[in-house]
């Protein structure tokens, strides 16, 4: 059986996290780690060892917000490497802000739980 | 070197002459009435063959024609030896011709220091006839030298003018006799130089009759000769000079420098209107581009207002209808030319039949008699039902001066019909939503009780988490709803005396809990009397639960949030005061707003759907009172209901 994937999600709301959480952990089995902060999700993909493989970011959040996040990770050699993917519930995303971020994908919510691990496996290839 | 006899004493001669010389003739052909007589004849010719040439020469012309028509006859007889009664006839009365022409030659001619005053007066009335002839200045001054020339005598005569900065004058006009007449001239002088500089300074005339000639002056290396300079003024104002000069010393009286003066002052007169007209001329095509520009902006303007699809009407300070588009007209139901002028009353008079509520005329009659400007919704049955987004203010010119009143009218029956549907779509899909949010919150509460048998830990983890977000949903759906109802006024209100104290108590109460767990202490401070206020209980108690909780959210951990209230003119006014980090002034005047603060990040941070604060201020004005707030970044946010005062029994 393959190594599982090592996820990082970060997002303000922790129903949310919870349920991200328990979504790749069950259908797919991956390890996942989790931040409810922009700042507190930084901190943990430059610190963890192995670093993650893969990470969601929520993008409205108070204070540093998920485009903040993607930029200030791909500008870090550390993390630069790490494919990132922005969650979120609007449809209407700034294409200029996105695009400047840096990001691999999006994600919108409401998400289908059993294909959330796919999802972001596809985006970060 | 012998300098030519003086044209003057020639002529003076020729002129005194004059009359002897009629007088030969006249004695000779009376001798030729009853015979020939060959040396009455010689005489005769000589005469006026002499006259004929002398005359020709100083330019008399009926006088030398006559003398010539005499000559003629004359040598006629001398070759025939005989002559015709007719032709003595005709002799006769070319003879009177000349005596006639010699009168009025004498009557207008100068001869020497005896200048005749009739002829001065002739050529004064002249030059004031040249005045309104001539505009060009050029035009006036040879014109008037030319005129001159026969009441004044002057080798040269000049017309000098200062400079813009009256530092030089100039030759503008220079006649020089001996030169043939007019000559060009552009020499410039400095403004201290010379007799005619020390007239234009002084603005006194001079005579002088022993000046120094040189080189400069006629000529006239080593003799003296004679001047007159006479400064012109226009408007007070020294802006040059007239100049008369000749050969011999002593030639000008003083009655000549005042013959010049009086010259003068007709050139000046000439010159006024000259500038004046020039002036006027200047002015008025000023005038017409202003008034073809202001013509461009105001067809352009009125174009865009007879573009417009709102009714638009300028009513002026007389009452009268200044402007009025197209659309106005229809609106008012008259044709659209009978609108400008119509007094306002007239135009009232149509539409008063128009209005669904009278009184939204007599609004309109008042606004129009203020300076205050006025917005609102009227409905009018004409010439469809509609409802009309109407503007009544006063028009003010750049000056601030009143121009009158803008009535605007504009058609927002469609805007209000689409806000209509959006607060109907946004109540029946609140309403919509609660019946199945109701069932889920009522199946996964039932879940967690152990309805469903007993649960492992994770699943109880996860039922809790869909049970807050269903709760969630239906806060913000209620929300909503109050929201949609507010807007469109269909909020329900009791209203009756309401003690506040027990208002604030109750809400305190509701918020304990969650004051506690972020804790935070609230401090209600008593008033020094029982107040009571007219209002909705449980809205109060909504408003203030709102204003708590934000308050709560905000307070940093072991804060304190403060409530007081106070009497103040009719109403009570209670504060919500917090110690958070205050709100930015820009973002102040936003707290308010619907669905402004739903998209903030800071709504989830402090669990909120964001609408709070704009229910709260819709249930406050709904009551007849206000919520305003106040904030300072680092320092806090204080909020104030105010709310009607219960009448004190």
């Amino acid at each position: 059986m393959a190594e599982p994937v090592r996820a990082l999600i970060i997002d303000d709301d922790p129903d949310l996290l919870l349920l991200v959480r328990r979504t790749l952990e069950f259908s797919a089995g991956w390890e996942v780690a989790t931040a409810g902060s922009g700042a507190a999700g930084i901190e943990l993909a430059r610190n963890t060892r192995p670093p993650p493989q893969v990470i969601v970011v929520d993008v409205m959040m108070p204070g540093i917000d998920g485009y903040e996040v993607c930029r200030r990770l791909k500008r870090d050699p550390l993390t630069a490497g790490i494919p990132i993917v922005l969650f979120t519930a609007r449809r209407d995303l700034n294409p200029r802000e996105l695009a400047e971020s840096g990001a691999d994908g999006v994600v919108f919510k409401p998400f289908q739980p059993a294909e959330l691990a796919q999802q972001v496996l596809e985006l970060c290839r | 070197m012998t300098s030519p006899a003086p044209f003057a004493e020639v002529r003076r001669e020729f002129v005194a002459g004059l009359g002897r010389r009629i007088e030969t003739m006249q004695q000779a052909l009376s001798q030729l009435e009853s015979r020939f007589d060959a040396e009455a004849a010689q005489t005769l010719y000589r005469a006026a063959h002499s006259l004929n040439g002398t005359a020709g020469s100083f330019g008399v012309e009926d006088v030398a024609d006559a003398a010539g028509d005499l000559e003629a006859l004359s040598r006629g007889w001398l070759e025939h030896k005989l002559l015709a009664a007719d032709e003595w006839r005709a002799a006769t009365a070319a003879l009177k011709e000349l005596d006639g022409a010699v009168r009025s030659y004498r009557a207008t001619a100068a001869a020497g220091s005896v200048r005749s005053s009739a002829a001065r007066l002739a050529v004064v009335g002249e030059l004031t006839s040249l005045i309104s002839a001539a505009v060009d200045m050029r035009e006036i001054f040879r014109g008037a030298i030319e005129k001159v020339q026969r009441v004044l005598d002057f080798r040269r005569a000049s017309v000098v003018l200062v400079d813009h900065d009256g530092s030089h004058y100039y030759i503008q006009t220079l006649y020089d006799r001996a030169r043939g007449g007019f000559v060009p001239g552009e020499a410039s002088f400095p403004i201290g130089q010379g007799l005619t500089g020390e007239a234009i300074r002084t603005g006194r005339p001079q005579l002088v009759n022993a000046l120094p000639g040189t080189e400069g002056i006629l000529l006239q290396e080593g003799r003296r000769i004679s001047a007159m300079i006479v400064p012109l003024h226009v408007s007070d104002r020294v802006i040059g000079a007239l100049n008369f000069g000749h050969e011999a010393e002593g030639h000008y009286t003083e009655e000549d420098l005042d013959w010049a003066v009086v010259l003068g002052r007709q050139i000046e007169t000439s010159l006024y209107y000259s500038t004046l007209l020039n002036t006027i001329a200047q002015q008025r095509e000023a005038l017409a581009h202003e008034h073809a520009t202001v013509q461009g902006q105001r067809n352009q303007l009125e174009a865009l207002i007879d573009a417009s699809d709102a009714a638009i009407m300028l009513v002026g300070p007389d009452g009268k209808i200044a402007y009025g588009n197209a659309e106005m007209a229809r609106l008012v139901g008259i044709p659209h030319e009978a609108v400008v002028g119509a007094s306002v009353e007239t135009v009232h008079r149509f539409l008063r039949g128009s209005f669904v509520d009278a009184a939204a005329l007599a609004i309109q009659e008042n606004v129009l008699l203020q300076d205050a400007a006025r917005r609102d919704r009227v409905e009018l049955t004409f010439p469809r039902r509609a409802t009309y987004q109407r503007v009544v203010a006063p028009a003010r010119d750049t000056s601030g001066e009143l121009l009158g009143h803008i009535v605007l009218y504009r058609d927002v029956t469609h805007e209000v019909e689409v806000e209509k549907a959006k607060t109907e779509l946004v109540s029946i899909v609140s309403h919509e939503l609660r019946t199945p949010m109701t069932s889920v919150k009522a199946s996964l509460g039932l879940l967690l009780a152990g309805a469903g048998g007993t649960l492992e830990p994770a699943a109880h983890e996860l039922i809790e988490v869909a049970l807050r977000n269903a709760d969630r949903l239906i806060r913000l759906v209620n929300d909503l709803l109050d929201v949609s109802r507010l807007e469109a006024g269909r909020m329900e209100f009791r209203r009756e005396p309401v003690w506040l104290e027990d208002t604030i108590a109750a809400s305190l109460e509701m918020v304990a809990a969650f004051a506690k767990g972020r804790d935070v202490t609230l401090r209600a401070e008593a008033p020094r009397e029982p107040q009571q206020v007219i209002a909705d209980r449980d809205r109060v108690v909504q408003v203030f639960v709102n204003l708590l909780s934000n308050a709560i959210k905000f307070s940093p951990q072991g804060g304190r949030v403060d409530v007081r209230s106070w009497r103040e003119d009719g109403f009570v006014v209670t504060e919500v005061r917090d110690r958070g980090r205050g709100i930015a002034p820009e973002q102040l005047k936003l707290v308010f707003d619907p669905f402004k603060q739903l998209d903030s990040s800071t709504t989830r941070e402090h669990g909120g759907a964001g609408l709070g604060l704009t229910i709260a201020q819709g249930i406050a004005r709904a009551l007849g009172g206000e919520l305003r707030a106040e904030s300072e970044v680092g320092k806090g946010s204080r909020f104030f209901v105010k709310l009607p005062e219960a009448p004190r029994g």
